[in-house]
């Protein structure tokens, strides 16, 4: 094919582009010690899988672009590390940092005005660990490019069944984040163009196509959900077109800019449903934890655990009955105990005689067997290690347990402790019977113990963050830090919890998408909720509007006991025409059910029978649309500022929040306590409603410290996704 | 005798093969003689029933089937009707059911033996008065429909293929599918343009939605029956990418299961005001595959939730891709070669400008010679070498003939000009006619220039006009 080969001379240099500010973080408690790019997957960090690969892929340069923080230098260095290995034969990796990138769309400008990318170019996330023959991918590329002028990007996504989706307990968060993932195509059967883009948002949703898209192609190839990897081929007039369009951040925003103005721009992006090879991308902490697996599973391979992805030499000793792996200096002491403790037929004697067990099938789908043990580590007898990995110098006494348990360098866990779906930082100490539930994240340097237990979605960390250099100023203003408490972690404890508010960070590509989705979810809206319910609406005229109608709809519905799924969609139907958010529908909504409550009733003066029978009436309604723990804050903030408007409801607050809590169990007494803590949504009423439901907030401390641990329960699922 | 009395009472309708099982049984026991073994008699079950749906009035080619119902138009020298009955034939189908219009059954059963075909047809009649869709057709002869098939064939007249109808059929049981759908690429005609003015082309296709590796049909929407939007049906077993298709095409012959095909067509049923086979009970039958089972079915599906309650060894096959044993699962089979519905005037003419070179393609083993035997050819006549000349058909001398298709009978006067034309049977073009890319179904008595017509009533013709571009058929009578 003589033009290919003319194309592969002209350009001579194959640049790729790694992002390590990803557009999710593990947050802060691992990532303000640690970069997410080098954090560890199976003691490898995450960036050295996607060097690795794309040197495999005779990749020539690589711009490994980051914003200036605590971590740039780190990342200089360990680039500058991975490339001194290899001399000058090598790949070439460049370090970009800058000043403000907050998204791709920056990062691509930047690189624009700084003329770094000559031709096409790989753009990639750097916590993906893929095996994707790019030269291949690359070649179709420049060969469509050839063809049609007019293409400016390939897409690569990844077809393959997510079924291996283990449900584990700290996998809930999945199915929500799964979503996000993966992608809606449709293509042109013939040429691969792409036709519509669209985020998958639930599981089993319907597709639908606009019949127009006939009129591109007469046969449209559908993926119903591609797993996106956030890896696209672009041609140099991506980066010219981020810097035309301000408005572009991501690449979904781009990809949508491009499809929909397509008679304007004149270009078009392909895609490339790739069925072979391994790809994904290790996005969040029940992601990592996936990869993991993955990872040591080897189907990543010819990235496996055993040879170093710098070195190439071969690290640990790999028995691929049990799928183990650990470095020849690890030490495994023989013990008389705890081997009758370990699950029958599924263990391996390993040097000194120490069991690393496999569980197979112990629980459903869950159980793996896969495990990784770093240089110098001490691994007792009766050590029961599932699914897990283990650092450099770490100890692990007798009778611990660990189930996919990510365990750093230089950790030492004593005795009888029990570690579950849980990430360990460095220097972590854990006391004799620590139990870390899962979704927990024990920052570096924490110590806990003897004998606690941590609840499940618990961030914990050595220092309060607010002491130290911080490297987003956005990002620490909403995290609050509670002072040591020893009820926690413990007597000889070292240890502060993290509340994180929802992170600001992932809201960048849904602000965007939100002006043309109309399915957008409430759980992407967390991030700007609150401010969003402080400012109010700019257009002041359609929130009346809308609110008029939401109470009429209330009205309506009290009158004819209409069903909660019609007054849901009226609603939604009047949320629609004035284009309010969600967050400003379940004020509405509850401000609206507790004047109807009022209105019934017939006097100005709320009482209290007639708002339970408002609340009676409308909990479905309600029900409907808290789904989560932010909600809940809406709700109570909501209620707080209808009592700036008309404090004639102060009495009844206190029984309106007790039968929220308790009858129709919508509020959380936790959240209820949290929000009480921390002042409300801070309006001046706030400070008069503190008076009136003391009694209540009294009456629920304690009975959360009894209940403690099923509140906490629930509450892990909106933490740990 | 014991045995013989035992085995006067089995006989009541079982299968023949288990009585003869039973049979050779007691003859062991009771050490009986031969002679009865040859009085039972073994035939074969047949496993598929066909049904050639030819009632239709051709209301996209009215000019033609004017005259003639649309199922005996000939393409080329052959009745339409030969096409889809030789395709059953050849599949080793010994019957065919031939739903036809009220008044054609003897012309119907007369194209067997006129085309020498060797399969049975059992012409059923149906009222066209009242304009009965496919589906009213075939509700018209359920009963003709035999308790023991397992699968029926349902195909139109109007099917031109090459499609071996046995890989078909394979393909159907292969895949344990319940309905499987004939499809092929959408062809433009090669011959443009047809005769008579100028039409827009028939534009809004159906769109069928597979799987695009296992062909599995997911949606299906008969022609322009979309709004803005298409909405698939949420497929959750299978990753697999779906082709949304509007450029195939969907060629009326489907192979449904009998259970199913009578449960469609039951009096209580949901399809019963369902008028098309192809546009309602066709999608709804697809759609059928994503909805959830409701339990009160037939006493088939009975059976099957106790077999798979009470037999834990029974192993899902392959073809069941869901969880349900009953569970309804569609194919299309797409051909890749000749397929086309001769239902409008440009595929017509198409069909019948090609079938010099499609005649051993789709109708293989039938001997119907090009240019037959019996036809006169005057030695002075010029007649080109792709052109098919019918029986009895008489060319005479200084006649210029290329690219034609004559069908039988037809008569072609000296210094008659043809080109590019199709001439019906009986068709008797007078001395110094010019025939250009013309359809020409009624003599022409005067002498004319004929360029891009459509002739269905010799009254019509002039002597010495030229028409172009018209259709000169006969004018209803308002009286």
């Amino acid at each position: 094919m003589a033009p290919k080969v003319e194309v592969h001379e002209e350009s001579s240099i194959l640049q790729a582009v790694i992002l390590t500010e990803c557009d999710i973080d593990y947050g802060t408690a691992i990532t303000h010690y640690n970069p997410k790019v080098l954090v560890p997957l199976a003691n490898t960090p995450l960036l050295d899988y996607t060097l690795a690969w794309l040197e495999r892929c005779g990749v020539d340069e690589v711009i490994v672009y980051c914003r200036t923080n605590t971590h740039t230098d780190k990342i200089k260095q360990h680039c500058k590390r991975f490339t001194s290995r290899r001399e000058d034969c090598g790949i070439k990796v460049m370090v970009v940092v800058s000043e403000d990138c907050l998204n791709l769309g920056d990062a691509m400008r930047d690189l624009y005005s700084k003329s770094l990318l000559k031709d096409d170019f790989i753009l990639l996330q750097g916590d993906l660990v893929a095996t994707l023959d790019l030269q291949d991918i690359v070649a179709k590329h420049k060969e469509n490019r050839l063809s049609d002028k007019s293409m400016i990007m390939t897409c690569v996504y990844v077809n393959k069944p997510t079924e291996t989706t283990t449900t584990t307990a700290a996998m809930e968060g999945e199915e929500e984040r799964g979503k996000e993932v993966t992608a809606t195509l449709v293509t042109a059967a013939d040429t691969g163009k792409l036709l519509l883009h669209r985020r998958t948002r639930s599981k089993s949703s319907k597709i639908s196509i606009p019949t127009e898209l006939f009129q591109a192609s007469s046969d449209l190839l559908t993926y119903p959900a591609a797993y996106d990897p956030s890896l696209a081929i672009c041609s140099e007039v991506v980066p010219s077109l981020f810097s035309d369009n301000f408005d572009y951040g991501s690449r979904d925003s781009l990809l949508r800019g491009v499809i929909e103005q397509e008679e304007l721009l004149g270009y078009s992006i392909r895609c490339q449903v790739v069925q072979d090879g391994y790809a994904c991308r290790a996005s969040t902490l029940q992601q990592y934890q996936r990869v993991s697996g993955e990872v040591m599973r080897r189907e990543a391979y010819p990235m496996v655990c055993e040879s170093s992805l710098t070195s190439h030499r071969i690290r640990y000793t790999y028995d691929p009955f049990t799928t183990t792996y650990w470095e020849p200096s690890a030490k495994f002491t023989k013990g008389n105990g705890g081997t009758s403790e370990v699950v029958v037929g599924a263990g391996t004697e390993v040097d000194a005689g120490v069991i690393l067990t496999c569980k197979l099938f112990q629980r459903g789908n869950g159980g793996t067997s896969e495990v990784v043990v770093g240089a110098g580590t001490e691994v007792d007898a009766g050590v029961l290690l599932t699914a897990s990995v283990v650092g450099d110098h770490c100890t692990l006494s007798d009778g611990v347990r660990a189930n996919a348990a990510f365990i750093m360098n230089n950790v030492h866990i004593k005795s009888g402790c029990k570690l579950d779906h849980c990430y360990i930082g460095d220097d972590v100490v854990l006391e004799e019977g620590v139990v870390v539930s899962s979704g927990c994240v024990v920052g570096p340097g924490v110590r806990l113990g003897p004998h606690v237990t941590i609840p499940p979605g618990t961030q914990l960390v050595s220092r309060p963050p607010s002491s130290t250099p911080d490297h987003h100023d956005d990002f620490d203003e909403t995290t609050r830090v509670k002072e040591a408490d020893p009820s926690i972690c413990g007597v000889k404890g070292k240890a502060f919890i993290l509340l994180p508010e929802e992170t600001n960070q992932d809201d960048d590509d849904d602000d965007e998408e939100s002006s043309d989705d109309d399915g957008r979810s409430s759980g992407q809206d967390d991030g700007d909720s609150e401010d969003a319910l402080m400012m109010m609406s700019d257009d002041e005229h359609s929130e009346n509007e809308f609110r008029r109608e939401v109470q009429e709809s209330l009205m309506n519905g009290m009158s004819k006991k209409s069903a909660a799924e019609n007054m849901v969609l009226e609603i939604n139907a009047s949320r629609h025409a004035y284009n309010v958010s969600m967050e400003d529908v379940l004020t509405t909504v509850t401000q609206g059910i507790l004047r109807a409550g009022q209105k019934q009733d017939g006097g100005t003066e709320p009482t209290w029978p007639g708002i339970n029978t408002a609340l009676k009436c409308f909990v479905d309604v309600l029900r409907n649309y808290v789904r989560k723990g932010r909600d809940q804050l809406l709700v109570l903030n909501a209620i707080e500022k209808l009592m700036v408007d008309s404090p004639e409801f102060l009495p009844a607050t206190q029984k309106i929040l007790f039968n929220l809590n308790q009858t129709f169990e919508i509020l959380e007494g936790e959240v209820i306590l949290h929000w009480y803590k921390k002042g409300g949504a801070g309006t001046t009423a706030f400070t008069t409603i503190k008076t009136s439901i003391a009694q209540f907030i009294e009456w629920l401390e304690k009975d959360s410290e009894d209940e403690e641990d099923s509140e906490d329960e629930e509450d892990s699922d909106e933490e740990c996704s | 005798m014991p045995a013989q009395s035992s085995l006067s009472e089995e006989c009541g309708g079982e299968n023949a093969a288990l009585l003869l099982l039973k049979f050779l049984k007691i003859r062991q026991e009771h050490k009986m003689c031969n002679c009865y073994i040859a009085s039972v008699e073994i035939k074969m079950r047949p496993e598929v029933q066909a049904v050639v749906l030819a009632a239709g009035p051709g209301m996209r080619m009215t000019a033609l089937t004017a005259t003639s119902p649309k199922c005996l138009l000939p393409l080329a020298t052959l009745p339409m009707l030969a096409f889809p009955l030789h395709l059953l034939q050849q599949a080793g189908l010994e019957e065919a059911t031939v739903v036809v219009a009220a008044g054609e059954e003897v012309r119907v059963s007369k194209v067997v033996e006129q085309c020498g075909l060797t399969i049975n047809v059992d012409s059923a009649p149906v009222n066209t008065s009242t304009d009965p869709g496919t589906a009213d057709s075939l509700r018209h002869i359920l009963h003709k429909i035999k308790r023991n098939v397992d699968d029926v064939v349902i195909v139109s007249s109007d099917l031109v293929t090459d499609v071996k109808l046995q890989d078909v059929l394979d393909f159907h049981r292969a895949h344990g599918s319940t309905l499987t759908a004939l499809t092929a690429p959408l062809t433009p005609p090669q011959h443009q343009p047809a005769p008579g003015p100028k039409t827009k082309p028939f534009t809004s296709s159906d769109v069928m939605v597979t799987e695009s590796e296992s062909g599995r049909l997911v949606l299906v929407v008969a022609g322009g029956d979309y709004d803005h939007t298409l909405t698939l049906p949420s497929v959750r077993s299978s990753k697999a990418p779906l082709l949304v298709s509007t450029s195939l095409l969907d060629a009326h012959l489907y192979i449904v299961k009998r259970s199913i095909l009578e449960q469609c067509l039951a009096k209580e049923s949901a399809c019963q005001d369902m008028g098309s086979f192809k546009a309602e009970i066709l999608p709804y039958i697809v759609s059928r595959q994503f909805q959830p089972q409701n339990k009160e079915a037939g006493p088939d599906e009975d059976f099957e939730s106790l077999v798979s309650q009470y037999n834990t060894s029974v192993v899902m096959s392959r073809h069941h891709t869901s969880a349900s044993f009953s569970s309804i699962t569609c194919y299309a089979y797409k051909h890749q070669g000749l397929c086309v519905r001769v239902n409008t005037i440009p595929t017509y003419w198409d069909i019948n400008r090609r079938m010099y070179s499609l005649i051993d393609k789709v109708l293989p083993g039938l001997s119907e010679p090009r240019r037959h035997p019996s036809a006169q050819i005057h030695e002075k006549a010029q007649v080109s070498e792709d052109s098919v000349v019918g029986a009895g058909t008489l060319v005479s001398e200084k006649t210029n003939i290329t690219s034609c298709v004559l069908a039988s009978h037809c008569r072609v006067d000296p210094m008659a000009r043809l080109s590019n034309s199709v001439l019906a049977h009986h068709t008797a073009i007078t001395s110094g006619c010019v025939v250009e890319n013309s359809l020409v179904r009624a003599s022409l008595n005067h002498k004319c220039v004929l360029k891009n017509c459509i002739v269905t009533d010799s009254s019509r013709i002039q002597e010495g006009k030229t028409y172009m571009n018209e259709i000169l058929e006969a004018t209803p009578e308002f009286v």
